[in-house]
């Protein structure tokens, strides 16, 4: 929510746990990417209560119970399906694993929370499809770039408040540090990780659709490279893809694994959201050579310019609205159809992109 | 300066790290907030970032951030009183972990800085903001024991290859037995009978493929003329919880584990501290497992320092505190000729 002040904006404040202790029981399993971290704190904050958690991996667990002390192990993952208590079950596995986990839980009459991209290819999209009409359960996917970014959250508040009018494009940079020794075997075989359009990606799009209000949208252009890494031959560490939405508005993103070691973050992710009465900046993680901060938004309407600085003020009331939606139900924290609509595009982009390298 | 927020950082990612991520959580009401994770290895901060839901930074990064009130100190022992004294030196208050450093030089250096600055400096000899060892204090201090004539620590740990193994410094110089594991033990010696003034100690390697001892006996005498006996191993397989005896001519009192096993008066209607509620079997908590550990004292020694910044006041477990049960270990090793 924004309020305003004369010109200037402000963010009214963070949001609280919407459930007591106990009332909505999920747990965790498949610790293969640290955004389980992030999905758990993001729930556990909102109320929800952490009680098990699940991975073949001792050492995994044992780290994760040094941030997450008090939650059961479960001794396998079947353990937690049979359990009639767990309403939700959060993961983050290989990504080419995500798909048939999330059949299997939703199977089992439980909600899945998937780390993004929640596929990699369309055959598992389709599954998942009919699966969801067949159980009745939610495939929610955590696109942490928008959902877990505080001034990506505000945007999403002066967009859908008009206040840049409407929007008619969205332009995402998506620079990450490759970090190469420190990643697993899969992130290097493309079978596994699904190629980069779709990895990382699959944020970038979701966000086009989520700010310019397009509920589908064509891949007009889209293309791939691996300019510097010849000693990892599956890794694409260029990507780029055009979009037009269905109600006209224009997207252009571009990801890659380039961030030099001398940035002060992981990735100077940027976004700039144009719309027919202004624009806004987003400078998610740093705000380079000035602020070692991130969650810093620049909004320029017909009244002037603004910088926010929006770090601890927005909170991040998706987890909560997750949280309802699973109780009773609802669609308010992000429609099925916009979370599959993100990862089809991803996929469809990624399956036409040409090879620049 | 009293703050609403005390902005925390953490330096270190290892096992005690989670103790302080903990207790800064737990401590959120206090005002505390996690701010920063420091490390050494770039390639882990993505990872750690994540882990902990906050940056990862290098230290220079970390001490360089203005929303950084306090930095813990989680890294290995010999690194303690270098990133110490940085941190004072950016004008951050500092809790570090046990043992503060690894001599006296390197402590009184710390001390001095921080009484420079004027920035709190604590350390995290946790037991002494726990119930039961402040109530043992207390019925030291009001006479309920009479006069201290003896004491006995017990260390029977079980420690594996693997544990040592693991990482490096757990078997360097600074990671024995006594600097370890039995600083705890040693600093509420320190506290309840005083500062000795004479060791004799035998230390020995006895068990594992280590530089430093992994098995040590020992006794002190106090400047009363009281005595204290300290037997310490990481060998006992499978461990066994640690005690803690002290007697004197008033009474005495036996701690096994997190819990009092005797505590006898010779005139019980003359208590003025009351005797807790005893356990009869000890849990061997940290005894063969380094995670039996509780958080609750770590979450105690967070809010008393954050207290501390509130008040103005020292922390209760302060530099000069802290540097008496690191002058106590370095006296049992130069008796064992471990240390010159």
């Amino acid at each position: 929510m924004a309020s305003k002040d004369g010109m200037m904006y402000a963010p009214q404040g963070k949001p609280s746990p919407v459930v007591k202790p106990g009332e909505f029981p999920f747990a965790a399993v498949a610790l293969e990417h640290g955004h389980i971290y992030g999905q758990c704190h993001g729930l556990v904050e909102a109320g929800g209560e952490l009680r098990y958690v699940y991975d073949p991996d001792p050492a995994k667990v044992e780290r994760f119970l040094g941030v997450f002390p008090g939650v059961k192990v479960a001794s396998s993952l079947e353990a937690i399906l049979d359990d009639p208590a767990i309403k939700l079950i959060a993961a983050a596995a290989i990504p080419s694993e995500r798909g048939p986990l999330g059949l299997r839980v939703m199977d089992a009459g439980k909600d899945y929370f998937t780390d993004k991209a929640p596929f990699t290819s369309l055959e598992q999209l389709a599954a998942a499809r009919l699966k969801v009409q067949e159980t009745g359960r939610k495939y929610l996917v955590y696109y942490s770039e928008r959902l877990h970014v505080e001034c990506a959250v505000f945007a999403g508040d002066l967009v859908k408040e008009g206040v840049i009018g409407r929007v008619i494009q969205v332009l995402g940079l998506g620079p990450h540090r490759l970090n190469a020794p420190a990643r697993p075997g899969w992130f290097f075989k493309k079978a596994q990780y699904g190629g980069i359009l779709c990895d990382i990606g699959s944020h970038q799009i979701e966000q086009f659709l989520y700010y310019s209000g397009a509920q589908d949208a064509t891949v007009s252009m889209a293309a791939v490279a691996n300019y510097h890494h010849p000693a990892y031959p599956e890794l694409e560490d260029f990507g780029e893809a055009s979009l037009v939405g269905d109600n006209g508005a224009s997207g252009y993103f571009r990801v890659d694994w380039f961030t030099p070691d001398g940035l002060s973050t992981w990735g100077d992710g940027r976004m700039i959201i144009l719309g027919t009465a202004g624009y806004i900046e987003l400078r998610k993680y740093v705000d380079v050579g000035r602020e070692q901060t991130g969650n810093h938004l620049y909004l320029v309407t017909q009244e002037g310019e603004q910088h926010l600085d929006l770090n601890g003020k927005v909170g991040y009331p998706f987890f909560g609205e997750l949280i309802l939606d699973c109780l009773h139900r609802s669609e308010q924290a992000m429609t099925q159809e916009h979370a599959f609509k993100a990862a089809e595009l991803c996929l469809k982009a990624q399956e036409q992109a040409v090879r620049l390298a | 300066m009293a703050k609403e927020t005390v902005g925390f950082a953490i330096l270190g990612a290892g096992m005690v790290a989670d103790y302080h991520y903990q207790a800064i959580k737990a401590n959120a009401e206090a005002g505390a907030r996690l701010v920063a994770v420091g490390h050494h290895e770039p390639q882990r901060f993505e990872e750690i970032g994540h882990r902990f839901g906050v940056p990862c930074l290098s230290q220079d990064e970390l001490l360089a951030k203005p929303e950084v009130d306090v930095v813990c100190i989680c890294t290995p022992n010999s690194q303690h009183a270098a990133q110490a004294l940085a941190a004072i030196r950016a004008g951050k208050h500092v809790l570090v972990e046990k043992p503060m450093a690894l001599s006296l030089t390197e402590a009184d250096a710390m001390i001095q800085a921080s009484q420079e600055t004027g920035v709190k400096l604590g350390v995290v000899l946790q037991r002494r903001t726990e119930p039961l060892f402040k109530a043992v204090y207390d019925a030291i201090a009001t006479g309920d024991l009479g006069e201290l004539t003896l004491g006995v620590i017990t260390i029977p740990y079980y420690r594996s290859q693997s544990y040592y193994q693991q990482a490096a410094w757990r078997s360097a110089w600074g990671s024995g037995v006594l600097m370890s594991q039995g600083i705890h033990l040693l600093d509420l010696l320190v506290w309840y009978m005083g500062d000795p003034v004479e060791a004799h100690a035998f230390g020995a390697t006895l068990h594992r493929q280590l530089g430093v001892e992994d098995t040590l006996a020992a006794s002190l005498k106090f400047a009363n003329g009281s005595l204290a006996t300290i037997i310490a191993t990481t060998t006992a397989a499978p461990g066994f919880p640690h005690r803690l005896e002290l007697y004197g001519t008033g009474g005495g009192i036996q701690l096994e584990g997190e819990g009092a096993i005797a505590w006898q008066l010779a005139d019980p209607t003359q208590a003025r501290i009351t005797p807790p509620a005893l356990s009869k079997a000890a849990d061997a908590g940290a005894g063969g497992d380094p995670r039996g550990i509780s958080p609750t004292g770590h979450i105690n020694i967070v809010r008393d320092f954050i207290a501390a910044l509130h008040e103005g006041r020292r922390p209760a477990v302060d530099g000069a505190e802290g540097r008496r049960s690191l002058a106590a270990v370095l006296a049992v090793y130069r008796a064992a000729g471990l240390v010159a």
